[in-house]
């Protein structure tokens, strides 16, 4: 089993992030081990396999384009957040507008059907559930994100 | 405009300048293409969450400190949305692209002498196929080191502090990808 201690060393020497003390003491450790110097090369083979590998590059339309792109989303964005919020203004309004209507005269109007009644009841718990559980859900994503930590803003 | 440094790059845009901002987007868009390709494994995924990311990075300038490095900024954004991408795809059993599709050898020139021996070539041709295949395979964080290691070429402190983790985490998930690659290139 071999230490962290001689890992790091392995990783480091690999990486040309070594000092030379680091260097003698990796090879001290080799001379005395078969399980350290196996390692040693096996990594060393994977580094030579990756050092010659690069990207591939995608076509110049992709970059001549790139700007554009950016600026198209950045402009929706913009667009989105103008309908958005003229429409949620517009809803609540509508809403404020119709909702105590709407109640006043499930209330009162003793000719409505039972049915519509209880429709009504439904469509207005269901819509306070749905908002319950989406704060619940999107409030436990947020303490519970895995990424959240390496992540700084 | 694309001789300004970026610091002066970022105190247009901050102030309104939208062709400053573009001009910080053509100098770092391969970077964050490729760094969102390492990430995600997918050419349309990255080229879609580079975007993005400087999109939102737009919406947010007023935020970026000028006498700070504008890409370590701009990669907290971008790393956000690939590893928001990848926690939606592992919810829909997506896999990513192998890494045939984004990477390739380096030129035989470039590596070693024009008379170097076909054996060894066909050898390196085998061992690159194996590290592709096995690098979509790798767990996120571990892939992400080893691709800002060996394909952004960076140090250790700086994949540290693109990761938000210590120099010894870094050189951990750089051992464990590279002790999975070694299984793969072993054949196991």
């Amino acid at each position: 089993m071999i230490d962290d201690r001689t890992l790091a060393l392995i990783m480091a020497v690999l990486d040309d992030e070594h000092s030379p003390e680091d260097l003698n003491e990796l090879e001290r450790l080799a001379a005395a081990s078969a399980e350290v110097r196996d390692e040693w090369m096996r990594q060393r083979r994977v580094k030579e396999a990756t050092s010659t590998m690069t990207w591939k590059e995608p076509t110049s339309e992709t970059w001549d384009r790139y700007w554009m792109s950016v600026y198209n989303k950045t402009e929706r964005k913009i667009a989105w957040l103008l309908v958005l919020g003229g429409g949620v203004v517009l809803s609540a309004f509508a809403l404020w507008r119709a909702v105590p209507r709407l109640l006043r005269s499930l209330w009162s109007e003793s000719s409505l059907p039972v049915g519509v009644r209880m429709a009504a009841v439904a469509l207005l718990l269901g819509v306070l559930l749905l908002l319950v559980s989406v704060l619940r859900e999107q409030l436990s994503s947020r303490t519970k994100d895995p990424y959240d930590k390496g992540v700084s803003r | 405009m694309s001789d300004a440094d970026d610091s002066e790059l970022i105190t247009r845009a901050k102030a309104g300048d939208t062709a400053a901002f573009g001009a910080l987007v053509t100098r770092y868009m391969r970077q964050a293409y490729f760094s969102a390709i390492g990430l995600v494994g997918s050419r349309e995924d990255a080229l879609d969450l580079s975007q993005e990311a400087f999109a939102r990075a737009f919406h947010a300038r007023k935020t970026i400190d000028p006498d700070r490095p504008f890409y370590a900024w701009y990669y907290t954004i971008l790393r956000r949305l690939c590893f928001n991408l990848l926690r939606d795809r592992r919810t829909h059993r997506q896999r990513l692209e192998e890494g045939g599709h984004w990477l390739e050898a380096l030129s035989a020139a470039a590596i070693e002498a024009p008379d170097a021996a076909v054996e060894r070539a066909t050898e390196r041709a085998e061992a690159h196929r194996r590290i592709a295949k096995a690098l979509a395979t790798l767990p996120d964080v571990e892939r992400e080191a080893l691709v800002l290691k060996e394909f952004e070429g960076l140090k250790y402190r700086a994949i540290a502090e693109r990761m938000g983790t210590p120099i010894g985490t870094v050189m951990s998930r750089l051992y464990a990808a590279r002790a999975r690659l070694a299984k793969a290139l072993e054949g196991q």
